[in-house]
């Protein structure tokens, strides 16, 4: 039973006779096939309970079928919105088991389009979640500047939605001529287009008022329940896997981490609460912004690692590995920032070619552990708010 | 702290934690199933150790025993440790950490419904991710897909194709013949079986 209680600001019961409301699965606003099991008094929730596993695909199980490199392709599945950053959190679990060096040109290609992943990951939730609270327009500026992320990953891997880009050992595709000066031209966009966006939305009263003071996680309880990433972030808990595990090139790399700062008169959210759905959305917003500084300096590093002669082993884009993956008996947890927070890839090798476990553990599993708490004695429409807030990605629930 | 004195200091309060050698991967400890909430709570109250956050918690089936994994993690310290419980092919059973990390909860549900480990003092132990009335541990290496679901057939008809190919059978028509034959006598058999329900 919950360790924490802490009461939720919520509203005062009607005590009229409860009823039993299925949302879900197929509703506008669930971000995929999300069934609650809301039992209401009147306008208010008693009760929420997520019931999933509709899309269930058994994609752990896969992987103890076929071998290491064709597990990659189903990383994208895991969770749509980034794949990249999907393959990523596989990638380094393998070649951490394995012992494989990445040489230098691969882990700035694999930052970037992580980078530049997160950006487009978060468009879609700070859209979604505008448009689920009523602003249509929102979403559309963030589907376009999606599109334009969406470009790019065409040019360097020929594909829109699953990539499938990231390989054990490096990257698939050395960047096309030009590509560098495209990235640093959409930063340039989208520089100026945030700021648009904020006027837009972020500082909107009507906005604010729906998110602000909903759907509180104390910082105790983000731990405890496991929250991970923006979420967590946005319950003022300073934790970033990027900063503080750093892997691949993080460590050599200026970013700030940014965290909730509800109910601080010159912070962001100043008649917000710490760890409400306000909190959450602009701890995403900043962070496209933080996403930006980083694609800034990786292009630098490109530019200056392109000035390398062709046949050095820092321009190559991929390691040289073994053509069939054996690796030796063991087992390791490796977790990566992901936008949806860290994914943790839990890989047991028993020295085939083949892994004898792979456990995702994702950011939004965890966050749907906490929705029952969470949405206790809010209003029904409220819980569209929270649901948008905790940006849960249903194919990475289910897995 | 390193792996090493983290497990000199699990070993001075519980002497029957072990860290097996390993060649490769991430070092972990094996804590016995008895004492296993006893030991994880010492490990999250411990102000030296103080793991207050549980990264993951997982089922996993060797072949030969199942395993409940916890990847323990330290936001004051900034360490962490892999802890391991070996169970039973049969009546595997474990007393929940539910009562620590509330995040478990979710997690042993998931462990349950894949592999069949019975979390004690768990407060909602059902299946999470396969409907409620599905059948057999998923998860096992011995774990055998079932061929219909509620009257479902799960598997495609060309899959009967690729089996009768590797039988020799080539003739398409043949097949046919063969499938339609099959259905019809499950049918039946089925309809032979409610007959005699009937009588009784």
């Amino acid at each position: 039973m919950p360790n924490v209680v802490i009461e939720n600001v919520g509203q005062p019961r009607v005590h009229s006779e409860e009823m039993v409301l299925s949302m879900g699965p197929h509703h506008p606003s669930t971000h995929g096939v999300l069934r609650l099991e809301v039992v209401t008094d009147g306008e208010v929730v008693v009760s929420a309970r997520p019931d999933i596993g509709y899309l269930h695909r058994a994609i752990e199980k896969i992987g103890e079928y076929v071998d290491y490199r064709q597990f990659m392709p189903y990383t994208d599945r895991v969770d749509y919105l980034c794949s990249m950053n999907s393959n990523y959190a596989y990638a380094l679990a393998v070649e951490k088991l394995g012992g494989f060096k990445i040489p230098l040109r691969a882990e700035l290609m694999r930052v970037m389009v992580a980078e530049l992943n997160r950006i487009s990951s978060h468009m879609i939730c700070i859209g979604a979640l505008a448009m689920d609270m009523g602003a249509y327009t929102p979403f559309l500026h963030g589907i376009c500047h999606r599109e334009k992320v969406n470009d790019i990953f065409e040019d360097v891997c020929g594909a829109r939605l699953t990539y499938n880009y990231l390989t054990i050992g490096g990257v698939s595709y050395d960047a096309p001529p030009g590509w560098i000066e495209k990235c640093d031209k959409f930063v340039s966009y989208l520089y100026p287009k945030m700021i648009e966006f904020n006027d837009l939305i972020t500082g909107n009263t009507i906005f604010q008022e729906r998110l602000c003071n909903v759907g509180i996680v104390s910082p105790e309880q983000a731990v405890n329940y496991g929250l991970v990433g923006p979420n967590l972030r946005g319950s003022g808990v300073k934790w970033d896997v990027r900063r503080n595990e750093p892997y691949s090139i993080y460590d050599q790399l200026k970013f700030e981490v940014p965290v909730g700062d509800g109910g601080d008169p010159n912070g962001s959210n100043p008649q917000g609460t710490l760890g409400d759905c306000y909190d959450r959305y602009v701890v995403r917003v900043k962070e496209v912004f933080e996403s930006l500084k980083i694609l800034r300096q990786v292009v630098d590093k490109m530019k200056e690692n392109e000035k390398l002669p062709i046949d050095h082993p820092d321009r190559q884009y991929q390691g040289k590995l073994p053509a069939r993956l054996r690796i030796k008996k063991g087992e390791v947890y490796c977790r990566s920032e992901n936008p949806r927070g860290e994914t943790g890839y839990y890989v047991v090798s028993d020295g085939t070619d083949k892994a004898m476990r792979i456990k995702i553990r994702t950011g939004s599993f965890s966050a749907l552990g906490c929705f029952e708490l969470v949405t206790r004695g809010l209003l029904i429409g409220d819980v569209i708010a929270v649901i948008g807030s905790f940006d849960i990605v249903l194919p990475e629930v289910d897995r | 702290m390193e792996f090493d004195a983290l497990v000199a200091k699990l070993k001075e309060k519980w002497p029957q934690a072990e860290a097996p050698k390993i060649e490769n991967g991430d070092p972990f400890v094996v804590i016995p199933t008895e004492h296993a909430v006893a030991i994880m709570r010492y490990l999250k109250n411990d102000p030296d150790l103080s793991f207050d956050s549980l990264m993951s918690l997982c089922g996993a089936d060797s072949g030969a025993e199942l395993w409940v994994v916890y990847p323990l993690h330290s936001l004051k310290h900034l360490h962490r440790l892999l802890v391991k419980v070996v169970l039973p092919r049969t009546n595997p059973e474990v007393e929940t950490v539910s009562g620590l990390w509330q995040m478990a909860e979710f997690f042993e549900r998931e462990a349950y419904d894949l592999y069949g480990i019975q979390f004690k003092g768990h407060p909602d132990l059902r299946r999470i991710l396969n409907p409620p009335d599905w059948e057999g541990w998923p998860g096992r290496k011995d774990f055998e897909y079932p061929m219909e679901y509620q009257g479902i057939p799960t598997v495609r008809a060309d899959q009967f194709f690729d089996d009768a190919v590797s039988k020799g059978i080539t003739d398409r028509e043949a097949l046919e013949k063969e499938i339609t034959a099959r259905a019809e006598a499950e049918v039946k058999a089925k309809l032979a079986a409610a007959a005699q329900e009937e009588k009784k």
